[in-house]
């Protein structure tokens, strides 16, 4: 019995991923047909079922022997979905994850292995999660993004480790020039985002 | 499918795949449509089978009457659990438990929990061992059911069944395997990166799973006695690309 | 809760992970009190959120929040005044406490954050002190003589109180975990630091979880067939005079609900299905029964 087998190697594929593996679009694809076979295989046993009903009026219902074939279509309609939407939800929630883990860019490197939809998915919920921070109400901005972990200190010092990052503008220090190498002292606020998505790195030991 | 909601493993992975566990099941009576289940039936037919794509070969065959494709009464076939799940609730079936939920399985893990290895061949030990309990005991709800009362013993043995596939795999998991899993949790990060990976190796995904999660607090305190929470970590994701 | 492994993980329902519950933890200790004698006046009390702190005066001694504290240390306008239990001799007694093998509990003597408190305020006294000749000559003026010995005493502490853990998980499993019993498995903890139960929280209630499933208490591994099963056996005992079942009836599906094939395919669910379908029986029972009876 080969049923499923396609949506369960989709499965296989996200277990053997350290990230996430490709957007298998031909897997799913095949999972779809199958699911479309199955459908119409089912139809036709339910109609012929019904047919030969209606030649004996003796008998009532569908035969006890002809229930466990439908039951197993309808059961490999049901993996085969289950086993679609599993991949689906595990992919969107570590877009999620990831979203919070870089403050809203995506790691050129995960682009190539996502889908249309979830490229978009991913852009269209950073941009709700933006959205929702910068509202804010009464108290004042709300940046959901600052401070991931309670800060202990509010400055603290980074080495840069990607090129091309050129100047950012802080709140207290001014304008800073990020090259490559350079050691900075900067407020906490102004570079997490930076180093989360591994532009920076915080150096450790006691300062202040 | 709001009913199916309310399982908290419904998207689990490893759930998932636990339940593609074979099982040995025997029809009860004989089932139409179903003939190119039994490998010995379909040997004969071998040729036209494959020809034909799984929704096809069904439909070729499914005017009632007329001589349907019989999957007699009787025939050993092995499906994973996912495909059976119903046929054995409803009765339709009469199932034996997988060979490695035996009783040379149970010596084994009886006389030297720790060094069986559930890594390699038979990840699923656990979860499927659990699911599969959880199968029988369902079928023996529905079994208690619909039985009168004086005849209700294959609801009872089915239970029975149940339990002590449970209450094995109980002794199994959280014994000394167990205590082993959470010493190596503590002291996974001082050891030899090998050592760790030889004991990881032969674990069961769930016990795996609780490893992982012992391995992460105890390094998140490690972490913390050396560098306090000030400081602000890098996308697990960019930093490994 | 932790216990489900993961199903769709949504911002807010999201396990805590360690890493951020042992720095919230240690976020929280800084609310505890601790007595400063700072060096500057203030003769204003200041209003913060958590309640009034000072006024200060030079050289009298006041109590403020360890975060606080910590901050006036640094700037070196306070001295921390160590508390009680950060004392060299009191911390051999507790470690001969916990190296006792009969006794089971955690000395009381140390308070629940005390791993988060002890960094703070020797961090920060090691900060402010050395700053003029980092080396080793820091012991002059600094409010804690003995830090370091303090320091290691802790450290040992903490093995010796994680061995007392792993043993009593240890006893845990061997006598209540690998059987199936009626009780819940309690883990004695009193007295327990917070950062020594997030090293083990998340094995242990793990652990819990899956003896809780294995013992066939729990749901996360079955069908919802099972975790309807309440309200169905009700129905299934109000019905039970004469609606149970035969044989022949057992064999016929019904198939009106079988040719709605616009519908998502759920079809075609056997009799005993729809007869346990909790929600659509005790939605209507009456029509749910009729259908059944209309049928045999």
């Amino acid at each position: 019995m080969n049923y499923a087998t396609r949506a369960r190697d989709l499965l296989l594929e996200l277990k053997s991923s350290d990230f996430l593996p490709t957007y298998n679009e031909e897997g799913v694809r095949a999972a779809l047909t199958e699911i479309n076979h199955h459908t119409d295989a089912l139809t036709d046993l339910v109609r012929a079922a019904n047919r030969s009903q209606g030649n004996d009026s003796q008998q009532q219902g569908i035969p006890i022997e002809s229930r466990p074939s439908m039951i197993l279509h309808d059961a490999s309609i049901r993996r085969n979905k289950r086993c679609l939407l599993a991949y689906h939800a595990y992919r969107i929630d570590k877009l999620r994850n990831l979203r919070w883990e870089t403050s809203g860019t995506l790691p050129s490197r995960v682009s190539p292995l996502l889908c249309e939809a979830e490229l978009e998915f991913f852009r269209a919920y950073d941009k709700l999660v933006a959205n929702t921070s910068l509202s804010g109400g009464t108290v004042g901005i709300l940046d959901y993004n600052a401070d991931m972990l309670p800060p202990t200190e509010n400055f603290i010092m980074v080495r840069v480790v990607e090129e091309g990052l050129g100047k950012i503008e802080t709140e207290s220090c001014g304008v800073v020039e990020l090259e490559v190498g350079t050691m900075h002292y900067l407020p906490r606020g102004d570079v997490e985002g930076l180093v989360r998505r591994g532009a920076l790195v915080q150096l450790s030991g006691e300062e202040c | 499918m709001a009913a199916t909601q309310t399982m908290p493993s419904y998207y689990d992975i490893d759930t998932i795949l636990a339940e593609e566990e074979l099982i040995q099941i025997r029809p009860s009576f004989p089932f139409s449509h179903l003939s190119h289940l039994d490998p010995e039936h379909r040997s004969r037919k071998r040729r036209r089978v494959d020809k034909e794509n799984v929704g096809n070969a069904n439909r070729g065959s499914s005017v009632v009457g007329t001589a349907p494709h019989v999957l007699e009464e009787g025939a050993k076939i092995k499906m994973p659990m996912w495909a059976v799940d119903r046929w054995v609730v409803l009765g339709f079936v009469t199932v034996t438990l997988p060979g490695v939920y035996g009783r040379k399985m149970k010596e084994r893990l009886q006389a030297d929990p720790v060094s069986v290895d559930l890594g390699t061949n038979n990840t699923h030990y656990f979860l499927s061992g659990l699911l599969l309990a959880s199968l029988l005991q369902r079928a023996s709800q529905i079994a208690k059911r619909h039985r009168s009362r004086s005849a209700s013993s294959p609801a009872l043995q089915l239970s029975a069944l149940a339990q002590s596939l449970r209450y094995s795999l109980l002794n199994a998991m959280m014994g000394d395997r167990l205590r082993r899993n959470f010493d190596w949790t503590l002291s996974a990060l001082d050891a030899m990166e090998d050592d760790a990976s030889g004991h990881v190796g032969r674990l069961s995904v769930l016990e795996k799973l609780m490893f992982e999660k012992g391995v992460e607090s105890s390094g998140a305190v490690v972490r913390w006695r050396e560098g306090g929470s000030g400081r602000i970590a890098g996308s697990k994701v960019v930093v490994r690309g | 809760m932790t216990s489900a492994p993961p199903s769709v993980s949504f911002f807010g329902n999201t396990p805590l992970s360690p890493d951020r519950s042992i720095a919230i933890s240690s976020f929280l200790a800084g609310d505890e009190p601790i007595a400063i004698i700072p060096s500057f006046h203030h003769p204003e009390p200041l209003g913060l959120i958590s309640g009034q702190v000072g006024p200060f005066r030079a050289g009298m001694d006041t109590v403020v929040p360890l975060w606080l504290a910590v901050m006036l240390r640094r700037r070196k306008l306070a001295k921390i005044i160590p508390p009680s239990w950060m004392d060299a001799d009191l911390l051999k007694e507790v470690l001969r406490f916990e190296r006792d093998p009969r006794e089971a509990n955690f000395s009381s003597l140390l308070p629940y954050r005390h791993a988060e408190i002890a960094q703070a305020i020797l961090a920060a006294c090691r900060a402010g002190s050395g700053t003029g000749a980092s080396g080793g000559g820091s012991a002059g003026d600094s409010e804690i003589p003995d830090a370091d010995r303090i320091k290691l005493l802790l450290e040992d502490i903490a093995t010796v109180r994680m061995d007392k853990i792993r043993r009593n998980v240890h006893t845990l499993s061997s006598q209540i975990l690998s059987r199936p019993s009626r009780v819940q498995p309690i883990i004695d903890v009193t007295n327990i630091g917070s950062l020594e139960m997030h090293a083990v929280k998340s094995f242990v209630t793990e652990s819990f979880r899956l003896h809780r499933e294995l013992s066939g208490k729990g749901n996360a591994y079955s069908q919802p067939l099972q975790s309807a099963e309440g309200s169905r056996k009700e129905n299934a005992e109000s019905r039970s005079n004469g609606s149970r079942l035969d044989g022949a009836s057992r064999g016929r599906l019904r198939a009106s609900r079988l040719v709605r094939e616009d519908d998502d395919l759920q079809e075609p669910r056997p009799l005993e299905e729809i007869d346990g379908d909790g929600e659509e029986v005790t939605g209507h029972g009456d029509t749910g029964q009729s259908r059944i009876r209309r049928h045999r």
